[in-house]
């Protein structure tokens, strides 16, 4: 069997002309996705978050997702628009946010077409086999609390939505860099000064975004899916003392169901499969202002019986 | 104050419509007919499951069931509103007097 190849094979001359004529196959885990984009800086995105995923041949394989983002000159201000299978989805943004752009997108391509799943808006991570579910709001500091999870040694299943098995209970991993805004961006580089981060995108209606780069150790396990254990819904507060509520069941599951984009297509089903969900898992909430008096606390968490 | 009215049964119609998860700290309907979920607390959600294993109940009646010996007015009057609730959520009907 040949090893598989991977897109750091190509020189980032090379991925840009791939890119700007037929384009990229890439293996991003559960998905494959092609990719184009004549745009540098979405290149330079693709090269320094991607490096490791697999390239795959585009004549021997089907991919899930045909995506493009692509440069839209105007007057007074460069624009780029982001493009599935021919068709514009969104209005465009700023040259800048680009490669923002085309991960904004993939989140939408699974969202909004893959029903086999149940996808919720939730960072999921592992240890021990066990997986941890952070379905939160935007501002609540899930992401933060996601990369450095991970950069201690957690397993990202995902950032931004977990996908639900709903006939075997497990999350299914989907692997891709990590959504940092504003400050958690210098938050996480301090941190973990090596780290890898994409392209700096300034401005944007999230404020100042930069995702960072998988963990290789979860890029290895991608196709190992992990039982849930636990359901937090973090909330950071600025100099907060870490507090900690255990989270009615009946309540974990309704705001779950209404953090999921498409439990009412699964139907009874979809409901089953978030009730079993919430019924395996110990659920809380959490607050906290200290990041390492928070990752103390996740390290310490015990599988519920 | 006793209402001078007759308690009017009430029973879950879509019986088949509906799929409930209940834990000690309450339950969660489901309704398949819109995909809508509805959170009760305990006490609801142990009044919604009986009423789902019986044809048809008075407030009387479910309020009996509920605290397992003879209701008192007030334990009555809850279980009223709690039966006004539900029809309100679309998950009872009530029956003529």
């Amino acid at each position: 069997m040949t090893e598989p190849r991977l897109l750091s094979t190509l020189t980032p001359t090379e991925l840009s002309c791939q890119l700007a004529s037929s384009g990229v196959w890439l293996r991003i885990p559960p998905f494959v996705v092609h990719i184009q984009s004549p745009m540098a800086v979405v290149a330079a995105g693709v090269y320094a978050l991607y490096a490791d995923y697999t390239l795959l041949d585009g004549r021997d394989c089907l991919a899930d997702f045909h995506v493009a983002v692509l440069p839209r000159r105007r007057w007074f201000k460069p624009l780029c628009v982001f493009e599935f299978d021919g068709f514009q989805p969104f209005t465009p943004l700023a040259h800048g946010e680009a490669f923002a752009f085309l991960e904004w997108g993939m989140n939408w391509c699974v969202t909004s077409h893959c029903h086999n799943l149940l996808t919720i808006h939730s960072a999921v991570l592992e240890k021990g086999g066990h997986a941890l579910m952070l379905p939160a709001p935007p501002g609540s500091g899930k992401s933060t609390l996601c990369a450095a999870l991970m950069l201690q040694g957690w397993r990202l299943l995902s950032d931004e939505m977990a996908l639900l098995d709903p006939q075997t209970g497990q999350l299914v991993p989907a692997p891709r860099p990590v959504s940092l805004k504003n400050q958690s961006i210098d938050v996480i580089r301090q941190r973990a000064p090596s780290a890898v981060m994409g392209p700096v995108a300034r401005d944007t209606m999230k404020g100042t975004v930069a995702h960072l780069q998988v963990t290789a150790s979860s890029l290895a396990r991608a196709d190992v899916p992990a039982l849930p254990a636990w359901v937090v819904f973090p909330k950071y507060q600025k100099a907060a003392p870490l507090r900690l509520e255990p989270r009615p069941k009946a309540g974990a599951l309704v705001e779950l169901a209404s953090n999921s984009f498409n439990h009412h297509v699964h139907g009874r089903d979809g409901f089953e499969a978030l009730a079993n969900l919430v019924d395996r898992c110990a659920c809380f909430d959490l607050s906290y202002g200290d990041l390492d008096e928070a990752l103390a606390w996740f390290d310490a968490l015990e599988v519920p019986p | 104050m006793i209402s001078t009215h007759a308690p009017r049964s009430a029973r879950c119609h879509r019986a088949a419509d509906f799929a409930v998860r209940v834990w000690a700290d309450g339950a969660v309907v489901y309704d398949e007919a819109d995909a809508s979920l509805h959170a009760l607390n305990p006490i609801a959600g142990e009044a919604f499951s009986l009423l789902r294993a019986h044809l048809a109940l008075t407030p009387h009646a479910l309020a009996s069931l509920l605290f397992r010996d003879e209701p008192q007015e007030d334990d009555v009057a809850m279980v009223e509103q709690l039966l006004s609730a539900f029809e309100h959520m679309g998950l009872i009907e009530r029956l003529p007097a």
